[in-house]
């Protein structure tokens, strides 16, 4: 590899023979020996000193007490990569914050929204109150079969979930009627006299 | 690390100078970090100066940019991973610097940075620390024509006197390329010589 000199006796004598000159820039005696202490002056002003190392006055403060308790420990402060990591685990916090609060109210709001129907009709527990019967709950629940879930249901007496499934699509209007009264009630007169005739004074004494 | 801060109480008694591995042992240590970072002062501050004052070529603009140089160093330091040179870690910093000040500098003259180059120059002689001549003063000017990587080619070259294989780590350009931006700088420079004379 030539050197400079050879390398501009042949590319460029003109610059050759400035550079032997010299270039006449100087600068103050003891400049170097002063720029030590105005650099440091400068960083003292600006509150820039030893940026990774919280002494007396941490750079940032942090924002949690895990994070406070972190940067005032020995090994953390004599560590900068460990020092480094902990400040970057404590810094996106405040930034993080507000984005983590939208994300929260969305949530909520999601699901509110699209909560089941089914929470809006009323509980069980709500319906039987003690000033009602229990036909009048019972008739309650077989009119408005269809906005209880299976749970609800399953809480029901054995006789309201049969009387409720076999009476599907269409709710009774008026209450259930017992096997005994409901063949009472399908008899013509004709027959109940009939059957009234063949009847002794101790038979329809049992019957009623 | 206790091995390298040993070594380097060794090169501070002996005033050798010490090494970066020594140097960001220092800086690495909260204790030392100060005393890492006088000591990294004292190493380069001299070389950046005048790659600094190449550029900027008035005393008071070097003198600003080298201080703000070492200001953004102490704040970065940490961050340099040791993958590259200190030194050219440093000069790249210090390249920045000088460049947005010549670039603040011709947006307040309103002017192109070449102007502002060429304004750095006109300032170079009311400098009171240039005691070149003519000729110097017209080199100068003619050094701040060329385009900024151009200009630090011929600067490294030409004063530091750095050979390609350096220079080509330090500004990530291969050896021929360098070598031919050097061989058209200097050919640019003599020609503003031969039109000065006219």
């Amino acid at each position: 590899m030539k050197n400079l000199d050879d390398e501009l006796r042949d590319l460029s004598p003109l610059l050759r023979d400035l550079k032997r000159k010299g270039d006449g820039l100087r600068l103050p005696e003891g400049y170097f020996d002063q720029l030590e202490a105005q650099v440091f002056e400068r960083l003292d002003t600006l509150g820039d000193r030893q940026p990774w190392i919280p002494t007396e006055q941490p750079i940032q403060q942090p924002y949690n007490l895990l994070g406070r308790f972190l940067t005032r420990q020995p090994w953390v402060m004599t560590n900068p990569t460990v020092h480094r990591a902990v400040r970057a685990y404590i810094r996106p916090w405040p930034r993080a914050l507000p984005a983590l609060a939208a994300g929260l109210a969305l949530v909520a709001a999601a699901v509110w929204f699209f909560r089941p129907v089914a929470h809006q009709a009323p509980l069980l527990a709500q319906v039987t109150m003690p000033d009602l019967s229990e036909d009048d709950i019972e008739t309650y629940v077989l009119e408005n079969v269809h906005d209880f879930d299976a749970e609800q249901l399953a809480t029901l007496t054995p006789v309201a979930i049969d009387d409720a499934a076999t009476e599907e699509a269409v709710p009774p209007k008026t209450p259930p009627r017992s096997k005994r009264q409901q063949a009472l009630d399908d008899l013509r007169p004709e027959d109940l006299d009939d059957l009234l005739d063949g009847l002794n004074d101790e038979d329809l004494e049992k019957l009623l | 690390m206790e091995q390298n801060l040993a070594a380097l109480q060794i090169t501070l008694v002996t005033n050798q100078p010490a090494t970066d591995e020594q140097i960001m042992a220092l800086l690495r240590a909260a204790p030392t970090f100060e005393r890492g970072f006088r000591q990294l002062m004292a190493q380069y501050r001299e070389r950046l100066y005048w790659h600094i004052r190449r550029l900027v070529l008035v005393h008071e603009d070097a003198d600003d940019v080298l201080q703000n140089t070492f200001i953004k160093i102490y704040r970065g330091i940490l961050q340099f991973e040791g993958k590259s040179k200190l030194y050219t870690w440093l000069y790249r910093i210090a390249t920045n610097e000088a460049l947005t000040h010549l670039q603040s500098k011709a947006r307040h003259a309103a002017a192109s940075l070449d102007d502002a180059a060429s304004l750095a120059a006109g300032r170079l002689q009311a400098d009171s620390w240039f005691d070149g001549d003519a000729l110097q003063v017209r080199l100068q000017t003619a050094i701040a024509q060329l385009p900024d990587k151009q200009r630090q080619v011929f600067q490294l070259r030409y004063y530091d006197e750095m050979p390609y294989e350096e220079m080509s780590a330090l500004l990530a350009t291969s050896v021929g390329a360098l070598k031919a931006s050097f061989h058209h700088a200097t050919k640019k420079i003599e020609a503003a010589f031969r039109e000065a004379e006219g």
